[in-house]
């Protein structure tokens, strides 16, 4: 009797102040975001962990979150600008990598950060339950603060080349988000897709590799021939990027259509990628 | 009382993948897909396997139809061999894992032990740790907090609470990793083994710890391989083997079964023997003085007169053995047994009334044992032969020959008086009672 009616109400409910958890396969917990709610705690633990961690035992330490940006930006600015002499629309050309950069950087270091995330923390989910969620998601987070730091970069540039920022500005915590919510998307499937195929480990390394040349990181967009544009913009980092250059350096044209395509991509791997990883999420604890 | 845990008819089926264990390559699953539609076989060692075998997984059912239940407040233990289970129920009841089929449902908030300092990491000291692992635990930070120092001085590690967890010894490393998890304040607690930590003088501390956790009526799930641990702590036993609930019953009598199965399975004869038969020079610590006599046989015999090495405690049963006199002799034989408990203790001789003949000829030895003698449990008998006038008084000994098991059928015994449980002892003698008015 009672196990019917807690399978009718679809999950947890109340009886006599506790909660009754009924565990059957393929019911998906009805209150899974509370659950999530519930273990916010540990999504930051795991991810001022992995801050923690990952710079001890280095002589420099947290430095090395602005030296590497730093030198990849200068090789990029010696190669493409120098060597290469790519055009730069008038502006530093160091500028132009940096802005570039910085959110490729974010973006690739929270796609593969959270594609590696379940497998490198299988000890954890094949002893303790969580919201498996948790451990994507503390890596994005991880990210989140890598970005910020960068960030402070970007200030010292933009004040060293007196590129002072105009009302576009204010749309950089939107392309924030929105690379945020991409590499995020794209990484719940490539995470839920490693537990099971260990290809994507291979995988993700190679085409974040491809994408810094395929994506406008150390050049500036209009280097592409316009027929050539539709299936460049395909890439949604294009979009992206481009809309980071235009809101901090306040560039007058901007491919609006890539834009627009970069937020509807993001938001279709977001939507079908939370999908897909709940629904084989159940899974995780078996095969990982 | 309510109830805490309802387990009905749980199953758990893995399949298990022949070609690759655990971790598959999409090279496996396309070629797979690959190879089935197109037809032709390719000659790689993975077809091989597939073209050998009807399919290349195979289903194992790790639970099946499992059920039970656990009242509030009430501590169980889950007992059985490897492979019987054990954790795969753990990990379904802490939701680490999914079922198969049927259902359980859990009233109260759970907190399981599959495992001490899950998620410690090396580079952190054990201040971090602490408040890392309590955070994977479902431990709110404040109650972190406010449980600290009594986890910290618990552990005994206050000295290097600030020195990376790496550069502790491997018995610092478990005392701060299970005093974290010793501090937990669920409804449930789910244990999986981890109270073997430690130095002994640490283990007795976590012993008390996790009676002082165990009780205030909370409920206890704890999976162990000793007894010991589990009779302390758990009133009833769930015996699990292969995935089947064998039985739930009171700690003592599913110990006790457990025990014995696992006896039976590791010693490579059979405890049940109900005959045996002396083969000269093969069976092993047979002695005799095969000037005067030798033993050639002996069995079991129940009311029936089957032989059988299952007896029913409400009936007599017959232990026969036959033997032959080489000649004449001059002095008293006695034929006597002696009765062994399962552990190898003697449980007591028995002589006849009158010796033996001393005649050259072929006789049978037999001793009734009255019903109501043996309580239910499993005996050996050694049937032996003796002169007490020669220096070495055996005749012949056939040490461990018979070996049988008593069984109580149900309302066999008219002395129960509506008492369902066990009646330990060796023994369960119908003496003569009187109870009068004083």
């Amino acid at each position: 009797m009672l196990d019917t009616a807690s399978q009718f109400l679809g999950g947890v409910f109340s009886v006599a102040e506790l909660d009754v958890l009924v565990l059957t396969n393929g019911v998906t917990i009805k209150n899974y975001w509370r659950d999530i709610w519930r273990h916010r705690e540990m999504l930051f633990f795991l991810a001022w962990r992995d801050i923690l961690v990952r710079y001890k035992q280095t002589v420099v330490g947290a430095s090395w979150v602005l030296i590497r940006p730093l030198l990849t930006m200068l090789v990029f600015t010696v190669v493409f600008g120098r060597i290469a002499n790519l055009p730069s629309n008038n502006m530093p050309y160091s500028l132009l990598v940096f802005t570039g950069l910085l959110p490729w950087g974010f973006f690739s270091s929270a796609l593969s950060d959270c594609s590696n995330s379940l497998v490198s923390n299988a000890h954890l989910l094949s002893k303790v339950y969580f919201p498996r969620l948790i451990v994507p998601a503390s890596t994005l987070l991880v990210g989140l603060v890598d970005f910020a730091i960068s960030c402070s970069l970007l200030v010292v540039l933009i004040f060293w080349y007196g590129y002072f920022p105009t009302w576009k500005i204010l749309l950089f915590p939107v392309f924030t988000v929105l690379t945020a919510v991409c590499a995020f998307g794209l990484g719940l499937w490539a995470a839920a897709l490693t537990v099971r195929y260990r290809d994507f480990r291979h995988l993700v390394p190679f085409f974040l590799q491809l994408g810094v040349y395929a994506s406008p990181v150390g050049y500036a967009t209009n280097l592409i021939p316009e027929k050539w544009r539709v299936i460049y913009y395909l890439n949604p980092m294009v979009g992206i990027i481009d809309g980071f250059r235009w809101s901090i350096l306040g560039e007058e044209n901007i491919y609006w259509t890539g834009v627009l395509f970069a937020v509807c991509f993001s938001a279709l791997v977001l939507v079908t990628g939370l999908r897909f990883f709940r629904k084989s999420e159940a899974t995780f604890a078996d095969v990982i | 009382m309510s109830i805490a845990i309802d387990v009905e008819n749980l199953s758990k089926r893995y399949v298990i993948s022949h070609l690759n264990k655990g971790a598959r390559s999409i090279r496996e699953v396309v070629g797979g897909y690959f190879s089935k539609f197109s037809g032709t076989e390719s000659h790689t060692p993975i077809d091989d396997a597939e073209s050998s075998g009807s399919s290349t997984t195979e289903e194992f059912w790790a639970l099946r139809d499992v059920s039970f239940q656990v009242a509030e407040g009430e501590r169980i233990a889950v007992i059985g061999g490897n492979g019987a289970g054990k954790s795969t129920l753990l990990k379904i009841l802490s939701r680490i894992t999914e079922p198969t089929a049927g259902q359980v449902s859990i009233r109260g908030k759970v907190a399981s032990l599959l495992e001490v300092g899950t998620g410690f990491h090396p580079e952190l000291s054990g201040r971090e740790n602490i408040y890392l692992n309590g955070a994977i635990l479902g431990m709110p930070r404040r109650e972190i907090q406010r449980k600290f120092d009594q986890i910290v001085s618990f552990s005994g590690v206050e000295k290097f609470i600030d020195t990376p967890v790496k550069f502790y010894s491997s018995g610092m490393y478990v005392r701060l990793a299970f005093s974290v998890s010793a501090w937990l304040d669920p409804d449930i607690l789910i244990v999986d083994e981890v109270l073997s930590v430690g130095d002994q003088a640490f283990q007795k501390k976590c012993a008390e710890r996790m009676k002082e956790l165990t009780g205030d009526g909370r409920t206890v799930i704890f999976v162990s391989h000793s007894m010991a641990a589990v009779k302390s702590m758990c009133e009833r036993a769930l015996y699990l083997k292969n995935g089947r609930v064998i039985s739930f019953s009171p700690v003592e009598a599913a110990a006790t079964e457990y025990i014995r199965t696992v006896m039976m399975e590791t010693e490579q004869r059979q405890w049940h023997c109900e005959r045996f038969e002396v083969v000269q020079g093969v069976s092993e610590d047979y002695q005799e003085n095969s000037e005067y006599c030798t033993c050639t046989e002996g069995w079991i015999e129940n009311e029936s007169a089957n032989q059988t090495s299952l007896l029913r405690m409400d009936q007599n049963f017959k232990i026969r053995v036959s033997y032959e006199l080489k000649k004449d002799l001059d002095m008293e034989v006695v034929p006597n047994f002696h009765f062994y408990t399962e552990d190898g203790a003697r449980f007591f001789i028995s002589f006849p009334e009158h010796p033996a003949p001393q005649l050259k000829g072929k006789y049978i030895a037999a001793c009734e044992v009255p019903a109501f003698l043996m309580n239910v449990g499993r005996f050996s008998v050694m049937p032996v032969l003796s002169s007490y006038k020669l220096s070495n008084t055996v005749l012949f000994a056939v040490p461990n020959a018979l070996r049988f098991e008593v069984v109580e059928m149900p309302n066999s015994d008219s002395r129960r008086h509506g008492w369902s449980g066990d009646i330990p002892g060796l023994a369960r003698p119908r003496l003569d009672w009187a109870i009068t008015s004083a």
